[in-house]
């Protein structure tokens, strides 16, 4: 079963970082990836029904327009099933409390270390199956 | 008519009288009034000794209002007659002529009448034998106005008159430094009793009466005094302001020489002026005061502003950077695992290449390695180089503690001083601790302000090392003195080394972000940067420098005992 991932980044460089980082399970058709260059791209990419369906997304917080715990609140209210994990350059205590407080399953800070990143991933996606 | 008989009649009458009993009435009148002006002229006589009243004449009996000598006679003593404000005089009066005839002018006094109204006299004083013992003669002439004499004493009276109408104190002296007169406001200003110094006492007299009710203090009375008598004699300020202990008044007391000799000396009443100008000064250096806080504060204000937008561009900076390197780090990670997977993939193909081309191949995937390496390394440090930018925005990273100040400091020094020397085992320094116990506890973040000291102690061994390295003086001793200070509300730590110091130029940058004088590599410009923020913006304290270039560098940092909690992310957020 291929699962899918929702990417919101505004920066478009994260698209190819995180195909390469996760080229092995993309190559498996474990994981599907899609990307959204803004919060309000999510949002709509998220109402139109992406396919695979995305189980996961992994958000930046800083982001023009809309912020990453904007997203983050939207999402809880309208699909409280959908885990959200917070990607952040501020990793302090109060970014990463409000993140927690607005309903994150989880807040990575940069530089992302993939290794366990794919770790969170795997364990939400086992969550998922297991549910 | 006889001859003789014609005769008298002819003359002008004997008498305007009509009858004999008339013309023997206005002899008696005649005869009283012609005494009465005998005994007004006559000088009336009074010998007494130590007070009591041997011996009075009629004639004074009579001036003084009495029916008789034996009235006089039987006062109790002869102060009796004289009026209370001139018994000191009278008795010291008394006492010189005794002592031999001294004045031969007449001295214009007082008396009692019998009815205690007050009669003016012209006296004289001549010692006399009386019964083998002497006894003070007294020779009163009652004054009469128009008398050329009596003009004399009248110039003085008016002299006395307008003295005392001065609203300064006056005090006549002879040439000899003896008083001849004061007036009241004299009195008044040196709160003395009136009439204690009778003219004729010696200035001195009332100095040794200032000493011993305590004017002077705890000094030795003969030199004060004589060391102010001379004052006297100089013209102008004596002592422009001396105090009066008892009332508190100021005086300013000024000498003029008189043509005779003598001299007046005149007190003026500064203490209102006095009290004024003190207020007036204690205001301006209040003011003064004040305004030099202001301008130290503004000063602090300002550079603390500076700091505080550097730090917060620093700050902006740094997460700014942290994005793109992010994708440096990760690209650099992946081409070399991309790379290692190429190389396995085109393993099988190594076997159709011929040597030269696979020897080539192989030097360019060794450089193609190397280079993915050289971007990991720098990106790493350049990654350690935001991360230590971004100290300055960490919130909420320490917790504030009631914490043993001097155990902090010396837990801070030990650490600095072992990883000093676990860099550089040939370096040695003495340390000196000169910690003040009353210290105690102080409130504050441990974790941040053990990082101050590790960074200022790091920084003072790192000096005295490039010292002892660059000098070639032997005896030079690489040393650390670490004080800490308390006061009420302040306490404080001084760190002294005697490396290499800084210049001026320097210490002005000193605290500015990516400032150093290390080189490249070895330090990034921000450990005082973010001390400073530490120090001042978090714990509300003082951070002070000292330096002289190859002599010393002192650090000082004072703390409040008591701050308002913050942290250096929330007060950025504000």
């Amino acid at each position: 079963m291929t699962l899918g991932i929702l990417v919101v980044d505004d920066e478009p460089d994260i698209e190819d970082l995180f195909r390469q980082r996760f080229r092995a399970e993309l190559r498996r058709g474990e994981l599907a990836l899609h990307f959204a260059a803004s919060a309000e791209e999510a949002l709509e990419s998220l109402s139109a029904g992406l396919q695979p369906e995305a189980v996961l997304v992994l958000s930046d917080i800083n982001m023009p327009g809309m912020s990453g715990l904007d997203l983050l609140q939207r999402l809880r209210a309208d699909d409280p099933a959908v885990p959200v994990i917070m990607v952040t350059a501020y990793g302090d205590t109060e970014n990463r409390r409000r993140a927690l407080d607005s309903g994150a399953t989880d807040l990575v800070t940069k530089p992302v270390d993939f290794v366990a990143l794919k770790k969170l991933v795997q364990s939400v996606i086992e969550r998922k199956n297991a549910a | 008519m006889d001859e003789k008989t014609k005769l008298l009649l002819s003359l002008p009458p004997l008498s305007s009288y009509s009858s004999p009993d008339e013309a023997v009435a206005a002899s008696v009148d005649r005869a009283r009034l012609y005494h009465d002006q005998l005994v007004a002229a006559m000088p009336g006589l009074i010998v007494h000794r130590d007070g009591v009243i041997l011996h009075c004449s009629s004639t004074l009996a009579r001036l003084l209002g009495y029916e008789s000598a034996e009235q006089v006679l039987a006062l109790p003593g002869v102060m009796e007659l004289v009026p209370e404000d001139a018994r000191l005089a009278e008795r010291d009066a008394y006492a010189r002529c005794l002592q031999g005839p001294t004045q031969s002018q007449a001295r214009r006094i007082k008396r009692h009448r019998a009815d205690t109204s007050i009669q003016w006299f012209d006296q004289l004083l001549e010692p006399v034998d009386w019964g083998g013992a002497p006894a003070v003669m007294e020779m009163l002439t009652q004054m009469r106005p128009q008398a050329a004499n009596a003009e004399v004493p009248h110039q003085e009276q008016l002299l006395q008159a307008a003295i005392d109408a001065m609203p300064n104190g006056v005090l006549m002296l002879d040439r000899n430094l003896k008083l001849e007169g004061a007036n009241s406001e004299y009195f008044r200003l040196w709160d003395y009793p009136p009439g204690l110094f009778p003219p004729g006492t010696p200035v001195a007299e009332t100095l040794y009466y200032n000493h011993r009710r305590g004017d002077y203090g705890d000094v030795p009375c003969e030199e004060t005094v004589a060391e102010l008598c001379t004052r006297f004699l100089v013209k102008g300020v004596i002592n422009s302001e001396r105090q009066v202990p008892t009332n508190g008044r100021i005086l300013d007391i000024r000498t003029a020489p008189r043509a005779d000799g003598g001299y007046v000396i005149t007190h003026h009443d500064i203490t209102d002026r006095k009290r004024i100008e003190d207020e007036l000064r204690q205001a301006k250096e209040r003011a003064e005061a004040i305004l030099k806080e202001l301008r130290e504060t503004q000063q602090q204000l300002i550079v603390q502003e500076k700091m505080a937008s550097l730090g917060q561009l620093t700050a902006g900076i740094a997460h700014e950077l942290k994005n793109p390197l992010n994708f440096v780090n990760n690209f650099a990670e992946l081409s070399g695992e991309l790379l290692d997977e190429l190389l396995e993939l085109l393993g099988p193909l190594n076997d159709h290449l011929d040597d030269a081309v696979r020897v080539e191949v192989d030097e360019l995937v060794d450089s193609l390695q190397s280079n993915l390496r050289k971007i990991s390394d720098h990106g790493r440090r350049a990654d350690n180089i935001v991360k230590s930018m971004l100290a300055h925005s960490r919130g909420g990273g320490g917790e504030w503690q009631t914490t043993d100040l001097n155990m902090l400091v010396e837990e801070a020094l030990t650490l600095s001083y072992h990883a000093v020397r676990a860099q550089d085992r040939a370096f040695n320094a003495t340390l000196s601790c000169r910690l003040d116990p009353g210290v105690g506890e102080v409130k504050l973040v441990p974790q941040d302000m053990s990082r101050v000291l590790v960074n200022l102690f790091t920084n003072s061994f790192y000096a005295v090392r490039k010292r002892q390295l660059l000098s070639d003086d032997p005896t030079y001793e690489p040393r650390l003195i670490v004080a800490t200070h308390t006061s009420d509300s302040e306490v404080s730590i001084g760190i002294r080394d005697n490396g290499v110091g800084m210049p001026p130029a320097v210490i002005e940058k000193l605290f500015t972000p990516f400032f150093t004088t290390k080189p490249t590599g070895e330090g990034t410009g921000l450990g005082l940067s973010l001390s400073y923020d530490i120090v001042v913006h978090q714990h509300r304290g003082r951070f002070d420098v000292s330096s002289v270039e190859n002599e010393h560098a002192e650090f000082t940092i004072t703390l409040p005992r008591t701050v308002t909690a913050v942290s250096l992310g929330e007060r950025r957020k504000t």
